[in-house]
Order: structure tokens, then C-alpha cells, then sequence
């Protein structure tokens, strides 16, 4: 006989073959006579086969093909799985069949062990009663918040369908089975389809496995104690390497990753314990590449470094199910979520977390007013923006997206987030001069001037036509504050535009005791313009916090401590001089070398000849 | 005795040494919006060959007030538009979010690393060129990560010995980086830097007064100037209030085009009058 024939003789099994064990809603007692817990179920179902799924607390159906060459034909798997569960204490329904749709509700309909053999499935159940589809399970078997609310919504529906079957005189799943599916779905629509499926005992899905929760961790001792962060990415690769592995297989990516370091420090208490440097990390987006994940870590420990060594390494990973990405062809490329995390991550080391990220405009007055946001890309967001959902939506969105291609650019305005302080010669009322000691800034005469107008402080309290108009406020230079502003337009080399809000003088102080007009003689030595720099900045009590009061500004600042430099160098050599001469009228032995003479004790030499 | 300029690219060609050549490089379609970053300005697009050539660094360069950061925002928001993102690194954290909001930029595709700036170093003069160096490094990052559409560093505001200070191979060190991608990468500043050989240096200056020709004019005793004197400087009024700049901007390097050829008038608009 060749050996691709197959042996009539040869019990070999139809591959498709499954149980089911319903444990019906009632205290259940064991030999001992404690109540059985809901996962004797699962513990039964598990000692048979790995591949099992659970419908709910008190529902199991297992995959048992392949056990008939163990332990023998359906019937007597049956018995083996009834004997399991009275061991257990566990009262249950078992049912054996070939389809899994079957075993599970002859295990609901009927008690004891119902073993149904291949190709009667549709008479098994044909004498079952139509209110048995309200207790059906069929979910896709997930374990996600959803699944409750998607079995609430089965529920209802599987009711509602049976009083609609009842409502038609339908009493038995045979009844249902025997009625036409194309007028079936017509009435119920397509769900209706799946309910017959289900009075025939067909599967509608296959069995989904339900696995059992599984720990993403992985710890490596060392030898000796680390202390650099080099020799620690090697120990980090080694550990996220068969982490990343198992997230594959389990189709799950890393929401959160936690890294604790175990430090080498003296313990105080003497109770063994040990310090250890927690450090827990919130992707972005789920991922496993160990790659990212190392350096992500890496970074993470180097902005935070623990204060010891380390002789225990431990990863642990919340894991998440993995992102569903679906490449378009017309889409823009956009960073993948690996690298937006790490050029995240190494921009905040560099520049800090708080110096990047995108713009949002806030809703205040105040000038240059802003806020930062994450930056984030959404690629789900990218794609579907750019999919064909409708071709008129696309249209409108393309030509709403089209600008005036001869429309003038917007002015832009930088701005000086430290403000610049800025002396504002004035005449008149009018400012005609401004001049900055500011480095980079030039200043200059006042070419074109409008204002002055309120820009901040109580513009709420003024009508329309009073201050509080338009233009002005928000550009670069002076400091901003209550008062009264202005723009003006300053020529220097190159001609500049500088709006400066509120560079006017206070009032009182414009001008000096016994100051001449504009227009005086320039050998009475009085300013030709009416402008006091130096009271200005004494009047404005912002200036005097301000970074420019620094003495390396200021030439006369620095003349000042250069004076008070000079008396102390001077202030030693004085002394020295004072020493030498008083030595000679006290006859006490003084070093021969100078001119910083220390008070150390006189030599031999000196002793003798002195 | 000297080659004579075809004999040289023959031999050249002859050695397979002529890819860096401007004549050998294929010709590129200013329709093709892979091949070039549009600033959605017919004139300006006009001008620049389609736009700013893809993988290659460019420059924008001119004095204050020359239209730099208007231009910057126009190509910024045409980015943003075509769904690309945008990463501006301002060195000297000079950039106004309400002026972005303005010209049509998408901020949400906006990448802004803002620099730290330091008032008045004094002698300790070196705290602006780390400053300086902070932000190409940022720079450098963010071409790292790639599929960007345009990336800008924004140095206007350093000073021009800070600048001079940066090595040379800086500049060849990022134009490697962007070889070869999608990205368009762009150097705002006050004179030109990079001196990319592919890529393009557009200079902008007050219109009517020349492009870096500042021409000095005596003042007399301040005040207000006449509507002539202010239009010779690019700059117009309306009611006594700023209402724009008229911007030339002339290409004067670019990747196999002759030198100066021409200008574009760009006009701006005041934010409130936009």
C-alpha cells in the first residue's frame, strides 16, 4: 500500500472536533462542600487542550481534535471531561460535536453529557426550543472593554429576535433552520442569517483561543555594579530583545515601559532592602522596536541618572495591542511614530521639554500671547484626510485649501520675548529719537510716527472710539505694561521697522530743570531734545531687574569696580611696606625676598646676624 | 596652462567624476512637487524655478526689515497646506505665533524649537554662539528624523562674529544630511552662509533701493518723511499706520541659472489689513 493512500482501517480522526462545558447559574458544591469558583472551568478546559475559549464565566468550548488518538472516540472523551469536572466538584453540561456551534448549545439546552456524532448537528438541535439563541454567546471573543458592551448589545438583540420568531409561531431551532434565508433576511436582515446558521449548528467564526495573561518582564543580575550608561545599553538590548519577540507574537506593541535599577548603596535599616531607581516611561504609541525602546530608556536615565550603581536591571512592559497601519499610496510621508518619539526625546535632552514643540494661539489680550502643545502626528488622521471617501468632499476641500496665488504675503512680525530697553528722545510730545545700548539693535531718528493709543491696562473701560484701536502693540522692543503706546518707524543703516508700546516718558520727567526749547544754541551745552536717559531709568522700576543693569554694560559701572579692584590689590602692598619699615625700629628679623612678605618665622641666618 | 572649462568637463566625465556637475544634473520640472517646495506665490514660484528645491539646503538672506520672516511664514503656510510638516528651529526664540496664525500656517503642523536666548552676555560673549550651535544641533535632529516637507533654521537674529565663528563644513555636513530627500531644507539669515552649489540663494532687499544697497540718506531734524522717501525705502503707509513692504527679491545662486536674473517684486500686507 503506498503511504499517500490512506488506511480505511486507520482510526484517523476527522480533524474537527469540539466540546463544550456549561456550568448552568446555581451554587455548585464539591466533595469537600465548598462552592465551586468560575475558573474550575477554565482549569478543566485547560487540562485537555490549550486551545480553548472562554464564552464567559460559566461557558468554556475547547478544541479537543486530535485527542481521539489519545484517549478515544468522542463518547469517551465526554467521560473523561464529566470525570475531570465531578473531581472538581463542578456540576456541568458537556456536549461533544463536530461543529462548535453545536456542542454549544446542546451544552446550554440539555444536562449531562450529549455526545453528537458527525453530520447530525441540524437533527440534534432541530427539537431544541427557540428561546435557547437568547442565552448564545457569540462574540469574537477579545478581551476588551468593548466585548461587554458588544455582549449587551447581543443580548438585546438575540430577545428581540426571539419574540419576533415566537411572534411567528416559531417554536423550535428546527422550525427556524426550515424557513427560506432569503425571505428570512428580508424580514430580519442579515443577522436573521446568523441566527439559522446557528439553529443548523453551523459555525459562524471559528474558535478564537483565550490566552492566558502573560507578564512582559524580564531582570538580569550582573556580576558586578555598573555606573555609565554604556555598559547599561548592552544590558538594555539583552532584555527588550526577547520582550520585543514575545509583543510579536502576541501582536501587542508597549504602552508603557518601566525600568527599574537596582542601586548598589548601604543599606541604613539592615533589613536587606535596597534602593532602587524606578523610572516609568508613557509612549506615545505603541511600539516594540527595541532600537526605540532603548534609546528612549537611554535618554530618559541620562536626564534622570541614578545616584549609584546598579547590579539589577528588571524591565517590565504594559503591553497594548498593536496599531493597525494601513499604507496609502496618495498619502504624505510623515514621521513614523519610532523616530517623532525619539527626535522627541532628544530634543527635550537638549533643549529641555519645554523649549519645543507645536503653537497654539490662547485667547488673551495680552500681546504675543501663546502656548505649547505636543507635537504630535496622528498618521491615522493623515491617511483617512487623504483617502477618496467622496469625491465631492475631496473637491471642496482642495479648493477651500487653494490660496489667492497673487495675494500679498502677511507681514510678519519677531518678536524680543526679553524686552529691550530703549531711550526715547522726545519732542513736543512727539518721539524723534530712539537709540537702544542693546547689542545688534540700531537706533535712530523717528521717521513716521501715529499714536499714541492704550493697548493694555483697563481697555476694557473705554467705548469703541476711545484707545484701544488696532496696530501698535505686540512688536518687538520696549517692555510692555500699562501706559500709552505708540508705533514708530526708525531709520537707521538699514532702515528698520521697531514698534516699541510704551517707550513715552512719564510725565513730569520730560524734561530737565532750566532746559532750553528745541531749536537752542548748542554752546549753552543743553540737550537739543528734551529726553532724560538716566531718570527714565530709575523711573521705570521694570529696568531694574532687568539683565541689562549688568556692570559689564555700563562703562562707568565697570570703572567703578575696576577703582574697587585697584584699592584692594593696594591694600597688600601697603601692609608689606608698613611691615618692612616698623621692622627696622623693632630690630626683628625679616625675610630678604618681596614684596608679599609672609608672616613666617625668621631663619638661622637671620637669627644670627640680626 | 589652464583647461579650458569644456575640456575640464570632459575629463571629467571621462573619470565618472561629473555628478556634481550643474549640466549633467537632470533638468527639473517646476510642476513637480517632488522635486520642488512651491511657496504658493505664482510670482515668486515663477522666479525660484517652480520653488525650493527638495533635498538640497537653501538660503533666504537679508537685512531686518527685508522680508525674511514674511517670506519664511509664506513658505511655511504653502507646506502646511500641501499636508506636509514644518519644523522651524529659531535659534533665537524671535518667532511671533500670532503673525503664523496669520499667514495661513497650520500650527498643528508646525515643529517650533525655540532656542534660549540670553539678553546681554557681556563679555561672556560665547553664550549666544552656544546658543547658536544648541540650534544646529536641534537642526540636525530633526533632519535625522526625516519626512519633514521643509525645515528652517532661522538665525536671522545672531550675530553676524557668532555666525562667522561656525565652521564651513558645518554647512556641508547639513547639506549631506538632506541629499537624497524629500526635505526641503531652508537658512534664514542675515548674508549668505551655506553657499549651496544645488541648492538656492534668494536675497531680499527694500524694493527700489537695491538689494544691499542700503544708500545712507541725512537726516535733518526727525520727524515725518514724505510718501517718496518711504516708498524708496519699501515701506508704505496707510492713514498713518504700517501698511506693508514691497520686497525684491533676486535669486543669486541657483543651480545652473546665470546670476541676478532679474528680481521679483513681493508685496506684504499688515496683519490686520490681511
Amino acid at each position: 500500500m503506498s503511504p499517500l493512500t490512506p488506511n480505511p482501517q486507520s482510526p484517523i480522526p476527522n480533524p474537527q472536533l469540539y466540546a463544550c462545558i456549561y456550568r448552568p447559574a446555581g451554587r455548585e458544591e464539591n466533595s469537600a462542600g465548598s462552592a465551586g469558583s468560575a475558573s474550575d472551568v477554565v482549569a478543566i478546559a485547560s487540562e485537555f487542550s490549550p486551545r480553548y475559549e472562554c464564552h464567559g464565566a460559566d461557558l468554556v468550548s475547547i478544541d479537543v481534535s486530535g485527542l481521539e488518538r489519545l484517549l478515544g472516540p468522542p463518547r469517551v472523551i465526554g467521560g473523561e471531561l464529566r470525570r475531570e469536572a465531578a473531581a472538581r466538584g463542578v456540576r456541568a453540561h458537556i456536549a461533544v460535536a463536530a461543529t462548535r456551534m453545536a456542542a454549544l448549545v446542546l451544552a446550554i439546552a440539555r444536562p449531562g453529557l450529549i455526545v453528537v456524532p458527525r453530520g447530525g448537528e441540524a437533527a440534534a438541535l432541530a427539537p431544541m426550543p427557540i428561546g435557547v439563541l437568547e442565552k448564545v454567546v457569540d462574540d469574537d471573543g477579545t478581551q476588551s472593554a468593548q466585548s461587554a458592551q458588544k455582549q449587551g448589545d447581543h443580548n438585546k438583540s438575540a430577545r428581540a429576535a426571539v419574540a419576533a420568531f415566537k411572534q411567528w409561531g416559531i417554536k423550535t431551532l428546527g422550525e427556524l433552520a426550515a424557513l427560506p434565508p432569503a425571505d428570512l433576511a428580508a424580514r430580519m436582515g442579515k443577522r436573521a442569517l446568523a441566527w439559522q446558521a446557528i439553529a443548523r449548528g453551523e459555525d459562524v467564526r471559528p474558535l478564537v483561543p483565550t490566552l492566558a495573561e502573560e507578564r512582559f518582564e524580564a531582570t538580569l543580575d550582573l556580576e558586578w555594579p555598573i555606573e555609565e550608561l554604556e555598559p547599561l545599553s548592552f544590558v538594555l538590548t539583552r532584555l527588550l530583545e526577547p520582550l520585543s519577540t514575545r509583543l510579536e507574537r502576541r501582536d501587542r506593541g508597549a504602552a508603557v515601559l518601566h525600568v527599574l535599577l537596582r542601586l548598589v548603596t548601604r543599606d541604613p535599616s539592615g533589613d536587606g532592602g535596597r534602593d532602587v531607581c524606578a523610572r516609568r516611561l508613557e509612549l506615545p504609541t505603541p511600539m516594540r522596536d527595541v532600537r526605540t525602546l532603548r534609546t528612549l530608556a537611554l535618554l530618559d536615565l541620562e536626564a534622570h541618572p541614578p545616584g549609584a550603581g546598579i547590579d539589577r536591571v528588571t524591565i517590565v512592559i504594559d503591553p497594548t495591542p498593536g496599531r493597525v497601519l494601513q499604507h496609502t499610496l496618495f498619502a504624505r510621508a510623515v514621521p513614523t511614530p519610532e523616530r517623532l518619539s525619539t527626535l522627541v526625546a532628544r530634543l527635550g535632552a537638549l533643549m529641555g521639554p519645554d523649549r519645543f514643540g507645536a503653537p497654539a494661539r490662547v485667547d488673551s489680550y495680552r500681546p504675543g500671547a501663546f502656548a505649547m502643545a505636543p507635537f504630535a502626528v496622528d498618521s491615522s488622521q493623515d491617511s483617512s484626510a487623504d483617502s477618496a471617501g467622496s469625491a465631492s468632499n475631496v473637491v471642496v476641500a482642495c479648493e477651500s485649501r487653494i490660496p489667492n496665488p497673487e495675494s500679498p504675503l502677511v507681514s510678519a512680525l519677531r518678536r524680543c520675548r526679553h524686552p529691550v530697553p530703549a531711550r526715547v528722545a522726545v519732542a513736543a510730545d512727539r518721539p524723534v529719537r530712539v537709540t537702544t545700548e542693546r547689542r545688534g539693535f540700531a537706533g535712530g531718528t523717528v521717521i513716521r510716527c501715529a499714536g499714541p493709543w492704550r493697548t493694555s491696562g483697563e481697555w476694557w473701560m473705554n467705548g469703541p472710539g476711545g484707545p484701544g484701536g488696532p496696530g501698535g502693540s505686540g512688536g518687538p522692543g520696549g517692555p510692555g505694561g500699562s501706559g500709552r503706546s505708540g508705533g514708530w518707524v526708525g531709520r537707521a543703516r538699514p532702515p528698520e521697522i521697531i514698534f516699541i508700546p510704551n517707550t513715552v516718558a512719564p510725565k513730569g520727567i520730560s524734561r530737565r530743570p532750566n532746559m532750553k526749547t528745541p531749536g537752542s544754541t548748542r554752546k549753552n551745552r543743553t540737550p537739543k531734545y528734551g529726553f532724560v536717559p538716566a531718570r527714565y531709568f530709575f523711573n521705570v522700576p521694570k529696568y531694574a531687574t532687568s539683565a541689562s543693569t549688568s556692570s559689564f554694560g555700563s562703562v562707568n559701572a565697570f570703572i567703578s569696580g575696576f577703582r574697587v579692584a585697584f584699592v584692594l590689590a593696594v591694600m597688600p602692598f601697603a601692609s608689606v611696606i608698613q611691615e618692612r619699615i616698623s621692622s627696622a625700629d623693632r630690630l626683628l628679623a625679616t625675610p630678604s625676598s618681596g614684596p608679599f612678605l609672609l608672616p613666617l618665622s625668621p631663619i638661622e641666618w637671620q637669627r644670627v646676624h640680626f | 596652462m589652464p583647461l579650458a572649462r569644456a575640456d575640464l568637463e570632459s575629463l571629467l566625465r571621462t573619470r565618472r567624476l561629473d555628478r556634481t556637475l550643474t549640466t549633467a544634473l537632470p533638468g527639473v520640472d517646476p510642476r513637480d512637487e517632488t522635486a520642488v517646495a512651491p511657496s504658493a506665490h505664482a510670482g515668486l514660484d515663477a522666479h525660484l524655478g517652480g520653488g525650493l528645491p527638495r533635498g538640497q539646503l537653501s538660503e533666504v538672506v537679508g537685512a531686518r526689515s527685508s522680508g525674511r520672516t514674511s517670506l519664511l511664514l509664506q513658505l511655511a503656510a504653502a507646506a502646511t497646506r500641501r499636508g506636509e510638516l514644518v519644523a522651524v528651529v529659531d535659534a533665537l526664540d524671535a518667532l511671533d505665533v500670532e503673525s503664523a496664525a496669520a499667514g495661513d500656517v497650520d500650527l498643528t503642523r508646525l515643529l517650533w524649537v525655540r532656542g534660549h536666548v540670553v539678553t546681554n552676555p557681556g563679555l561672556c560673549g560665547d553664550l549666544n554662539q552656544r546658543a547658536l550651535e544648541q540650534a544646529i544641533r536641534a537642526f540636525t535632529l530633526v533632519l535625522q528624523a526625516g519626512n519633514f516637507g521643509l525645515v528652517v533654521l532661522d538665525v536671522a537674529e545672531a550675530p553676524l562674529p557668532a555666525l562667522r565663528r561656525l565652521p564651513f563644513t558645518t554647512w556641508l555636513r547639513l547639506q549631506r544630511m538632506v541629499e537624497g530627500t524629500q526635505t526641503a531644507a531652508l537658512l534664514v539669515g542675515p548674508q549668505p552662509m551655506a553657499r549651496s552649489s544645488a541648492g538656492l540663494t534668494l536675497q531680499l532687499g527694500a524694493r527700489g533701493l537695491g538689494v544691499g544697497d542700503w544708500g545712507l540718506e541725512r537726516s535733518g531734524n526727525g520727524g515725518s518723511r514724505n510718501n517718496g522717501s518711504m516708498e524708496r525705502l519699501g515701506i508704505r503707509f496707510g492713514h498713518s499706520l504700517f501698511d506693508g513692504l514691497n520686497v525684491e527679491a533676486r535669486v543669486v545662486r541657483a543651480r545652473a541659472r546665470e546670476r541676478e536674473a532679474g528680481s521679483v517684486t513681493l508685496s506684504t500686507c499688515a496683519i490686520d489689513c490681511a
